[in-house]
């Protein structure tokens, strides 16, 4: 037993130095002597696999299939990303994911732009509530109001058009957003509880803003924490104006691996309907990869 | 040391061989672009760009309380951890002392598995049937009556604050043994990848059996929560009963709490990794603990304060998850004699061919 487990941790040794030397198992058959890594475009590095990029910016464009799977108490949203570029920094393309959560199912696809400290996607997103229905008018919602089963189940339609930045400024960066979203698939006159967005809204039209400041640290300030700023608002709704402030926080573990979190609570609103009206991920765990 | 494993002495062979081979040191890196030029682009709260690499760490010492030198830690190399993945080294010069999961601890077996997919398939049976029809047990017992009047908040929107306050301790909480302790601490900084998935395992493997015992449970003893005494009743209602508290199943899966269940659950999955383990060291290991106990009480408390659960019902909860918390945990950090032959006094060595080297190993 004692023999077996050496044999087995010695092959790993020697298998595992060598798979980081790029020369593969050399106790079978001979591999023929590897392309320089500058062949591959990418930096030397003798404790990673030498056809691996370090980094998504590394390499030139090319066509890409990326994915992004977000994992949480409890909801899981699975990406997949079709592209030109350099996954997830520098592309263009196809963005489509699917939303599985404790409140229903939905999905969206759209269109991505990414460049240089700019973000901007446009697409379409359904959601198909498991416990919320449409809502009769009225000027403020309590949580019971969105608890009822009195109305019909909601099955929202929303268009929406997202664009992102982010400028340096001393030990982090200014991030902005801005989206405006148009609500369909709602029946006439009444509002409706918009998932994604955290809010009740009387369609068609709803815009938001967030603004904040991160500050970045480690090794290469992979990581990230700040507070943002959300500031929403229905057109069709009076005095809908929604502000919510938080903090943001992120770990990046390594290249695919990252630990996220947010806790954005309300603190303006027309409405009183808790944390369902906020904007959280408490805790999750993001996961990519990409075809290299 | 009065009897010495022979897998130790294997261990320690393959060691010596494999540290003698040919240098395994980083070569210098290129130097990095000013982060501001390399920030991330589509990202903007994301890593400037690719991690430095750090040579791998000797492995310095093993878990608490171990007789055992630490065996090569052979995980160190990124590429054996998620295959073309580059982690990002943690923050300070100096590498954190590797987490080792002692040679003597069970790893998670086929058994452990089947456990946990058998609890992955009863709790998602347990969501999709409705509770039974029959109510086993309804209303309270005990002193359930007076503790719900003077914890019960008086207004609606008390008690609704007080279930969001439930829920976010309960996913901070019950993702913290994977994503904190697991992932972050054991896995990133301390470079223990073979520690963490461990971890992980037997995280997963608690949660599996207690979400399944309650959801079975509150299936079957179906007793209505104890704001289902207003559904629909008053004049305005306090709670009408077109909801879905009133309407929907949620109304009589009361026994027993799960939000205690999984807190409590959690609490004792993180009190035996920090204390097996030394995941922060010294008194950090102990507030951790305390901490998780703390969040873990303030939910169950929270629970009877929103009028969601009985007291008996958290109580409960909370023994059952405390239960499963230390004991599967403490299960697979109990010592189990690995090495039948350990009495005998022979000595045994073979040289094996290894890759481009030869290895030699041997029982003694």
């Amino acid at each position: 037993m004692a023999l077996a487990s050496a044999t087995v941790l010695a092959i790993m040794a020697q298998s595992a130095r060598a798979h980081a030397e790029g020369t593969g198992p050399s106790y079978d058959t001979p591999l023929p002597p590897e392309p320089p890594p500058e062949a591959y475009g990418i930096t030397t590095d003798e404790l990673i696999d030498l056809r691996m990029r370090r980094s998504w910016n590394d390499g030139n464009a090319r066509p890409f299939l990326a994915t992004t799977l977000d994992v949480g108490w409890v909801y899981l949203r699975p990406r997949l990303s079709v592209g030109y570029g350099n996954p997830f920094k520098t592309w263009f393309g196809v963005d489509v994911n699917a939303i599985v959560g404790g409140a229903g199912l939905g999905g969206y696809g759209g269109l991505r732009l990414a460049l240089p400290r700019f973000d901007l996607r446009v697409g379409p997103r359904y959601f198909a509530a498991f416990n919320r229905d449409n809502l009769n008018p009225q000027k403020s919602y309590n949580r019971v109001d969105l608890d009822s089963t009195a109305g019909t189940p909601s099955r929202v339609i929303t268009f929406e058009a997202e664009a992102e930045a982010s400028v340096p400024l001393g030990p982090g960066d200014i991030i902005g957003l801005g989206s405006v979203s148009y609500v369909t698939n709602v029946p006439q006159g009444q509002l409706v509880f918009e998932e994604t967005l955290r809010i009740i809204v009387a369609p068609p039209l709803l815009w938001r803003g967030r603004g904040g400041y991160v500050v970045r640290f480690g090794s290469s300030r992979q990581h990230s924490v700040g507070i943002v700023a959300d500031v929403l608002d229905v057109p069709k709704r009076d005095d809908s104006l929604t502000v919510r402030i938080g903090p943001v926080v992120r770990v990046v573990l390594s290249r695919r691996v990252e630990v996220r979190g947010s806790f954005v609570p309300t603190i303006v609103s027309p409405d009183h309907i808790g944390l369902i009206g906020g904007d959280f991920t408490e805790l999750g765990f993001r996961y990519r990869w990409a075809t290299e | 040391m009065g009897t010495r494993s022979p897998l130790r002495a294997g261990l320690l062979i393959v060691a010596t061989l494999t540290a003698s081979g040919p240098a395994f040191a980083a070569p210098p890196l290129p130097p990095e672009d000013p982060p501001a030029a390399r920030a991330p682009l589509a990202e903007p709260a994301g890593p400037p760009d690719a991690p430095p690499v750090k040579p791998p760490a000797a492995s310095t010492s093993g878990p608490k309380d171990s007789p055992f030198a630490p065996p090569p830690n052979l995980s160190k190399n990124p590429i054996d951890v998620l295959p073309g993945d580059v982690i990002y080294p943690p923050l300070g010069d100096k590498p954190a002392k590797p987490v080792l999961w002692n040679p003597e601890w069970p790893r998670f077996s086929t058994a452990d598995w089947i456990i946990t997919a058998a609890g992955a398939a009863i709790t998602l049976t347990a969501a999709i049937i409705p509770p039974q029809k029959k109510h086993s047990l309804q209303g309270g017992i005990a002193f359930d009556a007076s503790a719900r009047k003077a914890l019960r908040l008086p207004t609606s929107e008390g008690r609704y604050a007080a279930r969001d306050g439930s829920d976010v301790i309960l996913s901070l909480e019950a993702t913290w043994p994977f994503f904190v302790d697991a992932l972050i601490t054991t896995w990133w900084y301390h470079g223990s990848p073979d520690a963490a998935a461990q971890m992980s395992l037997v995280d997963g493997e608690a949660l599996a059996i207690v979400t399944a015992i309650q959801g079975a449970t509150n299936t079957i003893v179906s007793r209505e929560r104890p704001y289902g005494q207003t559904c629909g009743q008053g004049q305005p209602p306090e709670l009408p009963g077109a909801t879905n508290d009133c309407d929907g199943n949620v109304r009589y899966r009361s026994f027993f709490s799960g939000h205690s269940a999984f807190t409590f659950m959690a609490a004792g999955l993180i009190c035996v990794h920090h204390e097996k383990l030394d995941l922060l060291g010294g008194a950090g290991d102990d507030i951790a603990c305390l901490t998780a106990y703390a969040g873990a009480a303030a939910t169950a408390t929270l629970r009877v304060m929103g009028d969601m659960h009985y007291v008996s019902d958290v109580a409960v909860g909370a023994s059952v998850g405390t239960l499963v918390g230390l004991a599967v945990p403490l299960l697979h950090y109990r010592r189990v004699n690995l090495a039948p032959t350990e009495k005998k006094i022979a000595v045994d060595w073979t040289v094996i061919p290894v890759g481009a080297g030869l290895g030699v190993g041997g029982t003694f």
